[in-house]
């Protein structure tokens, strides 16, 4: 589904377009339909809007905003835009935001079509969405042999911009939903079939229609991965020929938290009954293929329980993670520099293409920096990342045998990123010449030399005193 | 406190000398102390006039027994060992530096096998160096 | 094993006429030896980071990797004034006045030396490699200081000795980062400077000697050993009439510049001059004043007559000392001497009147197979080198004597001390063994035969034979100990006792990582001022893994409130709720071994923590009441009232009979059944974390009822009232059990 189109048109992201608050947007299109669909099978939540609108201005026009509760906008992961057919237009979220009647704050992504639409004509196209927050546990406390539910919280009617003629909305991922304080009208009630559960339609709804809240509460037994920081470092060796992975998490299960201390002997009567539960017991990380030297360690030293399965890495806590339960760790591994370094016509330079994550499937990132250690003497000329950043900084970092300014370290740093990401990729390009390259061996000889010298001379210096004083 | 028995050597052992003699009353004895007496005098007036050094040495000696004494007057004038550790290193560096100027005249009288004078100086100047800086610290 | 056959070639070179070319191969031969020295010295004792992991070991290792953190993250000056509130809660600890800083000083300066030369290691890595790298150290001074005992090839053989024996390697594996591991190459070095100076009378060997004292006073505890030795050594020489110039010049400026040193470190402080320990070196610095003035006046005056007066003054001044020794003692000057030091000369004392120094492993009597254990073949050549050495009493063999004796019955007494002990045993045994060499080894004839074809040869075929025939016994003896101490270091002296070894159902090797599980857990999801009450053995490790704040510790500086928890464990919950409550703990942390059958567990310390506790509140607790009728200690059925309403009892069994099918609930350590009758619940706490193999069970303080009732209420009323609801979920969880 995500191909590599999609991260150039996130960039698009960057030349952030602007609407004026308030320009009347209810004018200029309406949703002829509007299917939302969205999938709880995951620890973050996807939405996919399947929209035909029509033109209703009088001019032309060719970029649609979705309006989103601001909370939403501030976790957004990423956003994309098609035509059905897996054809990427772009789409980007907007800093605009409006403040409805109630005080609720609505922020924007904007879709902008590949040609306007002329006034009266209609158009049809797809918006991904995916955000880093998902149902809260219900009830928050439980029992091991429990199992997890999770609260789902959004509108019956749709929250856009636009008046909307006809609506369907669908929860999927899920095998159990029940609805919370469902409203008397069973028009209103949803409908379960296999693992979706979906209202309407519903027609002709009002733009910033004021909702009517739906609490829908589904089994969702299994825990719910939360990385609130990621440090990712990448060290490039050309001396070696290798690229070095080190990766700290601070993990977390935001699931449900035991309603009781927690007793070994439940635990492994669960284990007995189940292999699953709402506890993470493995964490299985896929790495870039080819990786050698895996290490697995903690803040206390290293764990042994991991194993390495081809590409995928399977690390075993210390200790199960229930929910609410923190667990830190550091993993590294090494692949060959080759598989990730390219070569460009201009002499000495070099394109490095790095995956920005290597984490567990089925995870959310709060917060994540990814620093790319290049040798001592290195020049960046350009860096390219498809996803948008919040900051980047390229600063030197002093390392074994760094004797002159250290390591060239570019930091990237993200926030609300999701493991989907997975297949993205952050492009370095630099120039290390072969100066450089010699520089480091001489320089760290010559200091040996100096060291070994000044040795000599000092010995000899005491032996004067000495003769002298005789 | 144990007594500053460095300084003391001379006048403690001649005190000894004065009680054995009147204990004893036994005749030989305090004549044998007195000839005892008499020739190391001798002796030792006889290398202080050989060699300047050894003056320099014993009166640097003496002036040190005699500011450790004071010290000790003073702190038990007062009656209060507070500070305690700049007293104790105010005595000590008395001390120390008495047996470190005794060592250095024992090896100026007859030097040790492999130690040259000029050497022995030098490793007194050494030593005295980590004395004084090992004092001023201590003394804050 | 190659530098010990080397050896005795380079001695060979030795009787040969030396020309400049034999003094290269010699000189060539020494440092190769010593590479290799090295090489065995560091890599036998990275068994342990081989077969587990770069971890810092056992229990005070971690209190000293955690202070030097603290002082590579801080500066010096904040670390000496380090007042730690994160132990013996809510006491703390003023740690920068009570810790030997020269063991974290050394390797934060060695961690800062690395980062100027471009090799920022981790600072974990740097103490868990500081004990193989001073041990190489160690070896070279020893080299040195045998090299003053006897010769140099003797010095070498004393040098590999050292090396691999495992006396010494108990105490200074990879990952033992204790003052030990620094302390016993600053002994070694101090003697080899002691010895230079004694031989010589350099004040500037003298004045090293005192700068390494000071070292080895920054760095253990131990130190008194010195201050006691070298005026033994002195004290010896004085009485055997040996007394000279140089012995005047190596003392004073030694114990002047030493002791004013010494007193720098702020947990030493004036002790050494109101201590006793120190007492007896003061002693001898007034005694060779007295001396060095009698020697003058001797040298004057006609030896009969110096004799009488000698002897008179001697008696007077020796019998003044005494008496104003124990004059300032009496009055409170000086300090009496410390239990510790009691404990050295009567066993039971400890056990009498400090349970807690007792109650440590360390501190108990050696068991004599240790001495075999420990140093193999050098043990039965240690009297041997003694006695060489008293054929030839020079000076500095005094030294050796005094050493071996003294030691040899301090270590018969604690087993720690052996540790002192080893070094001595490694140079009095190569002297041996080199004398032995010398004579038997020495095949110079043989050549000479060779070379002089003219000559009639004189072939003495038997005496070859002997010749060889005693070399080859004594070189096989070396291999089997070469062979032994590997042994004795790969299996007995590399774990790091935090993680296990074991094997999994499979037959592989896997690691019980409960400790550090248990820890983790506590690191990560408890609050981070939360306060833990555990057994004192555990706090500095609670301290350095769990990062979280502990009721006693390792430092067992404060006898009553180690005695505080020492009643918790052993009062029935309703009393230690109070207690704990009182002092603030958030978690309780007892190790159980019942599960896997680690022996080293709390039930089976329970018994100290009942004796430290019945010390301080003998009405509360007492010792008898945890045996049963037959006044056996046991902990099934037949286990005391007393003991099976403790709280320690409790929290080891709780859920432990459900794990198993009725009747097989046994306790693996102690080989008892323990059933369901026999546990009963906990209503004042609750379990919140128990590892893989239940050795560490963690529980939480119960917040008091809402509804002010008594929380053993509570507890009684819930389970009346879900009598009638039978347990579901009855299956026996699959224990997949590790042996």
């Amino acid at each position: 589904m995500f191909n590599t189109f999609l991260w150039v048109l996130i960039t698009s992201l960057l030349c952030q377009r602007v609407i004026c608050d308030e320009l009347n947007l209810s004018s200029t299109w309406e949703n002829v339909n509007l299917n939302r669909i969205i999938d709880l099978s995951r620890s973050y939540t996807r939405e996919k809007l399947q929209i035909t609108v029509k033109n209703i201005g009088n001019k032309p026009s060719s970029i649609y905003y979705l309006a989103y509760p601001n909370e939403i906008i501030s976790k957004t992961a990423l956003i994309t835009a098609s035509l059905g057919d897996s054809q990427f237009i772009d789409a980007a979220l907007v800093k605009d935001t409006t403040t409805l009647e109630d005080g609720s704050i609505i922020g924007y992504g904007a879709v902008s079509f590949p040609k306007s639409v002329e006034p009266g004509e209609d158009f049809s196209f797809e918006v991904s969405i995916e955000y880093n927050s998902c149902g809260e546990p219900y009830p928050k406390h439980i029992d091991i042999f429990e199992e997890q539910h999770l609260l789902f919280r959004t509108g019956r009617y749709p929250l856009s911009a636009y008046f909307t003629k006809e609506f369907t909305l669908k929860f999927l991922g899920s095998t159990s939903y029940k609805e919370l304080n469902e409203p008397q009208d069973t028009n209103l009630h949803g409908t379960a079939e296999d693992i979706a559960y979906s209202y309407g339609p519903f027609n002709n709804i009002d733009s910033y229609y004021k909702n009517d809240v739906i609490e829908l509460v589904y089994l969702h037994n299994i825990p719910l991965n939360k990385v609130v920081n990621l440090q990712r470092d990448i060290w490039v060796s050309h001396w070696a020929g290798s690229l070095q992975f080190e990766e700290y998490y601070e993990l977390v299960n935001s699931g449900a938290k035991l309603n009781k201390g927690f007793s070994r002997l439940d635990h492994m009567k669960k284990q007995r009954q189940t292999l699953h539960g709402h506890y993470r017991g493995v964490i299985d990380t896929v790495l870039p293929s080819g990786a050698f030297d895996h290490y697995y360690t903690d803040l206390v030293g290293m764990v042994s329980t991991y194993q390495v399965n081809d590409d995928h890495f399977y690390l075993k806590p210390r200790y199960p993670i229930y929910g609410g339960w923190k667990y830190n760790f550091t993993i590294g591994w090494t692949n060959v520099l080759s598989d990730f370094l390219r070569t460009t016509e201009e002499k000495d330079t070099y394109i490095l293409s790095v995956p920005i994550l290597n984490g567990p499937p089925d995870t959310t990132y709060d917060n994540t920096s990814v620093s790319i250690y290049l040798m001592e003497g290195t020049v960046v000329e350009e860096v390219d990342v498809p996803v948008p950043y919040a900051s980047v900084q390229i600063d030197t970092k002093h390392s074994y045998f760094d004797l002159n300014k250290g390591h060239v370290k570019v930091t990237f740093n993200f926030e609300n990123l999701v493991d989907e990401l997975r297949s993205g990729r952050i492009l370095v390009k630099y120039r290390y010449d072969s100066t450089a390259f010699y520089k480091k061996p001489i320089s760290i000889a010559s200091y040996i030399f100096i060291a070994l010298i000044s040795f000599f001379t000092l010995a000899h210096i005491n032996l004067n005193i000495d003769n002298k004083q005789k | 406190m144990s007594s500053p028995k460095g300084e003391k050597v001379n006048n403690a052992n001649n005190n000894a000398v004065k009680e054995v003699k009147k204990d004893k009353k036994v005749s030989s004895v305090s004549e044998d102390f007195n000839i005892a007496f008499a020739n190391t005098w001798k002796s030792y007036v006889k290398q202080l006039n050989e060699d300047n050094r050894f003056k320099l040495i014993d009166i640097f000696c003496l002036f040190l027994v005699i500011i450790a004494a004071v010290q000790c007057t003073f702190m038990i004038t007062i009656w209060d060992n507070f500070p305690f550790n700049a007293f104790l290193s105010g005595f000590i560096i008395c001390v120390g530096q008495f047996v470190l100027l005794i060592s250095l005249r024992l090896q100026l009288a007859e030097s040790f096998a492999g130690i040259s004078k000029n050497r022995a100086f030098g490793e007194f100047i050494l030593a005295s160096l980590i004395l004084h800086f090992i004092c001023l610290h201590f003394i804050n | 094993m190659s530098s010990v056959a080397t050896n005795a070639k380079s001695h060979t070179n030795n009787v040969a006429t030396p020309n400049w070319l034999v003094q290269l191969i010699q000189t060539i031969l020494i440092i190769t030896i010593f590479i290799t020295i090295f090489g065995a010295a560091i890599s036998s004792r990275l068994f342990s980071v081989i077969k587990f992991e770069s971890i810092i070991h056992e229990f005070d290792p971690w209190f000293n990797f955690r202070a030097t953190k603290y002082l590579v993250s801080h500066s010096f000056y904040e670390f000496l004034n380090w007042f730690d509130d994160r132990t013996w809660y809510p006491l703390g600890r003023v740690t920068g006045g009570t810790l030997y800083p020269g063991l974290m000083t050394t390797s934060a300066a060695i961690w800062h030396l690395f980062r100027k030369i471009g090799l920022p290691i981790d600072i974990r890595n740097i103490c868990v490699l500081f004990a193989p790298g001073f041990a190489g150290i160690t070896a070279w001074a020893t080299y040195e200081f045998t090299k003053e005992i006897k010769d140099s090839s003797a010095g070498l053989l004393a040098a590999a000795f050292i090396a691999i024996v495992p006396g010494y390697i108990s105490r200074s594996v990879a990952g033992s980062y204790d003052n030990e591991a620094i302390a016993i190459t600053l002994l070694m070095v101090t003697f080899m400077l002691w010895i230079k100076a004694q031989k010589t009378g350099s004040i500037l060997y003298a004045t090293s000697a005192a700068v390494f004292y000071f070292y080895m006073v920054s760095a253990w505890g131990g130190y008194v050993f010195i201050t006691n030795l070298i005026p033994l050594h002195i004290f010896i020489l004085i009485l055997m009439g040996r007394y000279n110039s140089r012995l005047y010049s190596a003392y004073t400026t030694w114990y002047a510049i030493g002791t004013l040193a010494s007193m720098q470190i702020p947990f030493v402080g004036f002790l050494p001059i109101r201590s006793n320990d120190h007492m007896a070196a003061l002693g001898v610095f007034g005694l060779i004043q007295i001396v060095a003035f009698g020697n003058f006046v001797k040298s004057q005056v006609p030896s009969e007559k110096f004799k009488v007066i000698m002897v008179v003054s001697l008696i007077i001044i020796l019998g003044l000392g005494f008496v104003g020794l124990f004059g300032l003692t009496y009055f409170g000057f000086i300090a009496p001497w410390t239990g510790r030091f009691y404990s050295l000369w009567d066993t039971n004392y400890a056990k009498i009147h400090i349970p807690i120094i007792a109650s440590v492993s360390e501190h108990q009597p050696v068991a004599w197979p240790a001495f075999f254990f420990d140093t193999h073949f050098l043990i039965w050549l240690f009297p041997v080198g003694v006695f060489l050495l008293f054929m030839d009493l020079k000076d500095e063999h005094v030294f050796v004597i005094a050493y071996s004796v003294l030691c040899s019955y301090f270590t018969g007494v604690m087993v720690r001390l052996m540790l002192t002990l080893t070094p001595i045993v490694c140079v009095s045994a190569a002297v041996a063994l080199s004398k032995l060499f010398d004579v038997y080894l020495d095949f110079s004839d043989v050549v000479r035969n060779f070379s002089h074809k003219d000559e009639k040869p004189t072939w003495k075929f038997t005496n070859y034979i002997s010749r060889l025939f005693v070399s080859g016994t004594f070189i096989f003896y070396i291999y089997l100990f070469v062979f032994h101490s590997t042994w004795v270091t790969r299996f007995a002296y590399s774990s790091p006792s935090v993680v296990l070894p074991s094997t999994n159902k499979n037959g592989e090797p896997t690691l019980i990582d409960d400790f550090r599980e248990a820890y983790y857990w506590l690191r990560m999801n408890t609050d981070e001022d939360a306060k833990v009450a555990a057994w004192w053995d555990y706090g500095y490790q609670i301290g350095g893994m769990a990062d979280r704040t502990t009721l006693v510790d390792n430092n067992t500086w404060n006898n009553t409130h180690i005695a505080i928890v020492g009643k918790a464990m052993a009062s029935p919950e309703e009393v230690s709720y109070p207690l704990l409550k009182e002092h603030d703990v958030d978690y309780v942390l007892v190790i159980f071994g019942g599960v896997l059958g680690f022996s080293g567990d709390d039930i089976n310390k329970f018994l100290w923590m009942v004796r430290i506790a019945e010390g301080i509140w003998p009405d509360e607790v007492s010792e008898s009441s945890f045996y049963n009728e037959n006044n056996d200690y046991r902990v099934d059925g037949s286990a005391s009232k007393a003991m099976k309403e403790s709280l320690m009892y409790k929290m080891s069994f709780k859920d432990f009979p459900d794990l198993f099918n009725a009747g097989q609930s046994q306790d693996k350590v102690r080989g008892q059944t323990v059933t369901q009758a026999d546990v009963s619940p906990l209503d004042y706490f609750e379990e919140v974390f128990t590892s893989e193999n239940w050795m560490v069970r963690i529980y939480k303080l119960r917040d008091e009822d809402a509804e002010g009732r008594d929380l053993g209420d509570v507890g009684t009323f819930e389970r009346s009232s879900t009598k009638a609801l039978k347990r579901k979920g009855s299956k026996r969880p699959d224990f997949d059990l590790r042996v």
